[in-house]
């Protein structure tokens, strides 16, 4: 009997005493009403965005997606690293072996709609509400433009994305848009230029702070490049003189033109819009996305990433410059584009010795810069001439394997120095890279103004702002009479390497224009990863004994017979001899939607070729 | 503030992030963010666990037959899971029900006990053969994956999907090496020696006619097929390697006692588990690590032709790519058995003893953990599950059980 009434009472069921509510928290329901939530949405909205560009929200990296995407498809950007197999996130991209999955691809997608859901919540809870108040109004206007920014990447990059306008949940399946790339653009033209009026305007060109939240400035100067990509190059134009009309932007000295890059050009008059970065001493090495501020383990790996590799050098040349942060050599610049660079701007040009330094300088400590040539002269025995130089080897780079995706070129624009990571006086130990990260200069909205007018019909006023650009650059080539659009796209592609424009430029001009210059880039990319070049050093590997070097290059002859010549190249390429295939193929004109997303989601619909 | 965050079903707003508008020169500027902890999930149940147990306890034969038979078997279901949802949502994990798992399984033991005059001895052995497998998933996530061990570019990941075992891995199935008797797999009409010594996977290959020519289906898209490739695919290729979790698992003790000496061995085993193995790196192939690979590969000699041919392709080609490392190449069986403990004791006669107070004497050597029968070629099977769950089967050099010879002494007064 006892047993049976012990089994009744086990057989029912307390699901319901499990149904509590939560106590003591904020929900959606009573959050977003005053002016402080407001400010504090907002400020979430800043962070995902600072986490998408600079970081990831999906945890530490030693990369950041949304500049591998930005910049390692064009043709003016090689991937490198230990040996082929290492740094597979940019060799992927790079070569354009990859499918549906490469990590960058997925992750910058996520990114992008984690960046723009805050911006949602913002727009959604406090745009025309009740008693909106302008500080309400700003907040709104300035989420707007975040989000329009983000969905011009979406858009770039993917076609027809998803369009999320206000926050979803998982039972409202998302599809792709109906708008096509070109409304796309033009959208984000329509929002950013909406959203101008509410926003604060920088103050002068010595604002700093003005730079660092979007302001008017801004709005209009991504309306002008968004309107531009849309083809709409009248209105473009118009949006553009507005940022140049307000004088509150100055391109800087050609001296101060490396420091743009560097924590001693925060806040610069060139600045329309850059993400502050500072030290957080309340999060961990590890610290990822929002909530704990921004993702500190990014900053520090990925300066190592953009260093050539220490480890492969006898001597390491940047130790002192970049205050001892070990390179693993994740970029390397093409051979043809460090040769059109020299050609261009020639060897005194102030930006071209602040984007690159050739290899031998680097090595014998000639570079002009003075942190990096210091190491040098406190060797001793040191031969006094370039001929000496090229035989001695207490110097130079003694991995025989050489230096993967170099050339003698050695990219020098982006790599960290030593009071980048220390705010100026040298506080942190770790290494956290803490300048601000550009989202736009104003030499792009110049460039930009000047491709509008170019193409409406008014060739000699863009020839004025080319010629700025030009002469600020110490380039030795300096425009004359008016300038062609060729003139421009060559420009462009001095003044803004990897700052995220490049491929997104030839994929847009060889639809539009088509012509040799554009055909020239796309033959760059088409041979991407089949011809891989290695920098190494005669005095550690002989070239006698390498016989099987397929494409040897040397710098002052032919064949290596100079006394100068120590440095050569030779080239593989392992990825397409291992059977993967490489080089840009008209399918890469979009990214494809990430694997995960396609599973999970059967109305996305894959862009073409994927 | 949130004080309680365990409510995946309605994530309040947390405070905590930040965005800084000025410079530190200024006065720092830092303004406190405010964003939902995460996606509301109102469909969130609980997670329910049915289990279903029939046993048999038995002894035969004056007690000296003991038979113990257990079945069991339990079904999660609506396992609460941590997902990505659509990323349109804008949130990076959403808390959902998915799965049902089914966990069945018999737990057989045997014993036998008797005595020949003053010869004792007993035997008990135990047998456990289990299934596992994930019967269901949400169909949100077919398949996702978790655990293993991070810091190193391999693509194998413990994946839950189902009509699979839990947790198994996925990853590449390496096939053989390129060769003259292997080279049809790639589908060539002649030998090519300039492939000859690389590794073949299996792979989506396209679906052809006899004469060549593309099959297409009724919307004249081009069909594939499983076959072979020299470079797989990461989203169609891979396939299940199996898993950490073994087949069954089995034990054996033996117990001897004859005028004062015993003997007890005893030791278990398990079979059908695979371990991952880790103790390698592509990144760094002159790291210290596991040279199996290595010792039976295809190599050339001076003159540059393959004399000495093996199971795993020309080093060459494989030591720097993790395709090959993350491929079946990589995943040994860890069925093992170890002889846990054999040790052998005398017990003093207490005549003898007695007269020095002590009423028992006891000394014994044992090997403990000393003998392992396997085919594992890592440190140790037993200790290679790195971690439960997820990370089960992966091995990046666990610290091996140390082998003992122990000597005992058991005195009492």
């Amino acid at each position: 009997m006892l047993a049976l009434v012990a089994g009744g009472v086990a057989l029912t069921s307390c699901e319901d005493k499990l149904d509590i509510a939560q106590k003591a928290s904020l929900t959606t329901a009573t959050f977003y009403q005053s002016d402080e939530d407001a400010a504090k949405a907002l400020a979430s909205a800043y962070e995902q965005f600072q986490c998408n560009t600079m970081g990831r929200a999906m945890g530490p990296g030693i990369y950041t997606p949304a500049r591998v995407l930005a910049n390692h498809p064009g043709d003016d950007v090689n991937y490198g690293g230990s040996m082929y197999g290492d740094h597979e996130f940019g060799g992927s991209v790079d070569e354009f072996r990859f499918k549906h999955t490469p990590e960058a691809i997925d992750y910058h997608y996520k990114g992008l709609y984690l960046s723009i859901f805050p911006d949602n919540l913002v727009i959604e809870n406090f745009d025309g509400v009740e008693g909106e108040t302008q500080f309400q109004k700003q907040a709104v206007a300035e989420a707007r433009v975040l989000r329009a920014y983000n969905f011009f990447l979406l858009a770039c990059y993917w076609g027809q994305p998803p369009f999320i306008d206000h926050s979803i949940t998982m039972a409202e399946t998302p599809t792709n848009s109906e708008m096509t790339q070109q409304q796309y653009f033009v959208w984000v033209g329509d929002e950013c230029m909406k959203a101008a009026d509410d926003l604060l305007e920088r103050q002068s060109t010595a604002d700093k702070e003005g730079a660092y939240r979007i302001t008017k400035g801004f709005a209009w100067a991504m309306a002008g490049k968004a309107y531009m990509f849309a083809g709409e190059f009248g209105k473009a134009k118009d949006c553009l003189k507005k940022v140049i009309d307000s004088g509150k932007y100055a391109l800087v000295s050609g001296d101060e033109w490396m420091d743009l890059f560097h924590i001693e050009g925060d806040g610069a008059p060139e600045k329309v819009f850059e993400v502050n970065v500072r030290y957080n001493p309340g999060a961990g090495e590890w610290s990822t996305g929002s909530g704990l501020g921004w993702n500190q383990h990014s900053t520090w790996m990925e300066p190592q990433c953009f260093q050539i590799r220490t480890g492969y050098f006898k001597k390491p040349p940047l130790n002192t410059y970049n205050g001892g942060v070990e390179g693993w050599g994740s970029i390397g610049l093409p051979e043809w584009y460090a040769a059109a660079f020299v050609a261009n701007d020639g060897l005194d040009s102030k930006r071209l010795k602040s984007t690159m330094v050739n290899i031998e300088d680097l090595i014998y400590g000639t570079t002009g810069i003075e942190s990096i040539d210091t190491y040098y002269s406190k060797l001793k025995n040191i031969p006094k001439d370039r001929a000496g130089l090229a035989k001695w080897d207490k110097i130079g780079i003694s991995e025989i394997a050489g230096h993967y995706g170099q050339s003698f070129w050695i990219p020098i624009k982006h790599v960290i120095r030593a009071a980048d990571a220390s705010e100026g006086d040298n506080k942190y130990g770790n290494v956290h890279r803490l300048n601000n990260i550009i989202i736009m200069r104003y030499a792009e909205v110049l460039l930009n103004y000047a491709e509008c007018c170019i193409r409406t019909g008014a060739a000699s006023e863009a020839g004025d702002y080319i010629r700025m650009i030009q002469e600020r650059a110490g380039s030795k080539t300096v425009l004359s009479g008016t300038p062609t659009i060729i003139d421009l796209k060559k420009e462009k592609s001095f003044e803004l390497w990897f700052e995220g424009c490049r491929y997104q430029d030839i994929m847009r001009w060889s639809k539009l224009d088509n012509d040799s210059y554009d055909n020239e880039a796309l033959d760059h990319m088409k041979v991407q990863g089949k011809h891989i070049p290695h920098l190494v050093d005669r005095v550690f590997r002989d070239p006698k004994d390498y016989p099987g070097d397929e494409d040897r290059v040397w710098q002052h002859s032919a064949d290596g017979s100079d006394k100068e010549d120590r440095f050569y190249l030779y080239h593989t390429h392992e990825a397409q001899d291992a059977g993967y295939q490489v080089g840009w193929q008209e399918k890469h004109r979009l990214f494809p939607y990430p694997q995960q997303v396609m599973e999970m989601n059967p109305n996305i619909v894959q862009n073409p070729g994927w | 503030m949130n004080i309680l965050s365990g409510y995946k079903y309605n994530p309040t707003i947390g405070l905590g992030g930040y965005y800084v508008y000025n410079d530190v020169a200024t006065g720092g500027g830092v303004q406190e963010g405010g964003a939902p902890n995460g996606a509301a999930n109102p469909d969130l149940t609980w997670e329910t666990s049915e289990q279903v147990d029939f046993g048999i306890d038995a002894r035969f034969l004056d007690n000296r037959l003991s038979f113990t038979l257990d079945w069991y078997r339990k079904m999660t279901k609506d396992l609460l899971v941590d997902i990505n949802p659509y990323p349109e949502v804008g949130v990076s994990t959403i808390t959902v029900n998915s799965g049902e798992i089914l966990n069945t399984g018999v737990d057989i033991e045997v014993g036998w006990r008797d005595h020949v005059g003053d010869f004792k001895y007993s035997i008990n052995a135990n047998f456990s053969p289990l299934k596992n497998e994930v019967q269901a998933v949400n169909e949100l996530l077919p398949r996702y994956t978790q655990g293993g061990i991070s810091g190193f570019n391999q693509k194998v990941k413990s994946t839950f999907e189902a009509g699979h075992t839990i947790w198994y891995f996925r990853g590449f199935d390496y096939l053989g090496v390129y060769s003259q008797s292997s080279y049809g797999m790639v589908g060539d009409k002649e030998f090519n020696a300039a492939n000859e010594g690389r590794p073949i996977y299996g792979g989506m290959v396209p679906d052809l006619n006899a004469d060549g020519s593309q099959k297409v289906d009724a919307e004249g898209n081009a069909l594939t097929k499983w076959g072979a490739v020299f470079a797989p695919n990461e989203d169609t290729d891979m396939v299940d390697l199996g898993s950490g979790i073994p087949k069954f698992t089995y034990g054996v003790t033996l117990n001897l006692e004859w005028k004062g000496f015993d003997l007890t061995v005893f030791g278990t085993g398990a079979s059908g588990n695979k371990i991952y193995n880790l103790m390698v790196s592509a990144d760094r192939p002159r790291v210290n690590g596991l040279n199996t690979w290595w010792l039976d590969s295809w190599r050339k000699d001076e003159s540059g032709n393959y004399t000495i041919q093996g199971k795993y392709p020309d080093m060459n080609y494989v030591a720097k790519d993790w395709v090959f490392f993350s491929s079946s190449a990589n995943v040994f069986s860890g069925s093992y058995f170890k002889f846990k403990q054999i040790q052998l004791g005398y017990t003093i006669p207490q005549s003898i003893t007695k007269k020095f107070m002590v009423s028992n004497l006891r000394l014994s050597v044992s090997l403990d953990d000393y003998f392992t029968i396997t085919s594992y070629p890592g440190a140790d099977p037993e200790t290679s599950s790195f971690d439960n769950g997820a990370s089960r089967g992966w091995d990046n050099g666990n610290y091996p059980t140390s082998k003992k010879v122990v000597f005992g002494l058991n005195l009492t007064f």
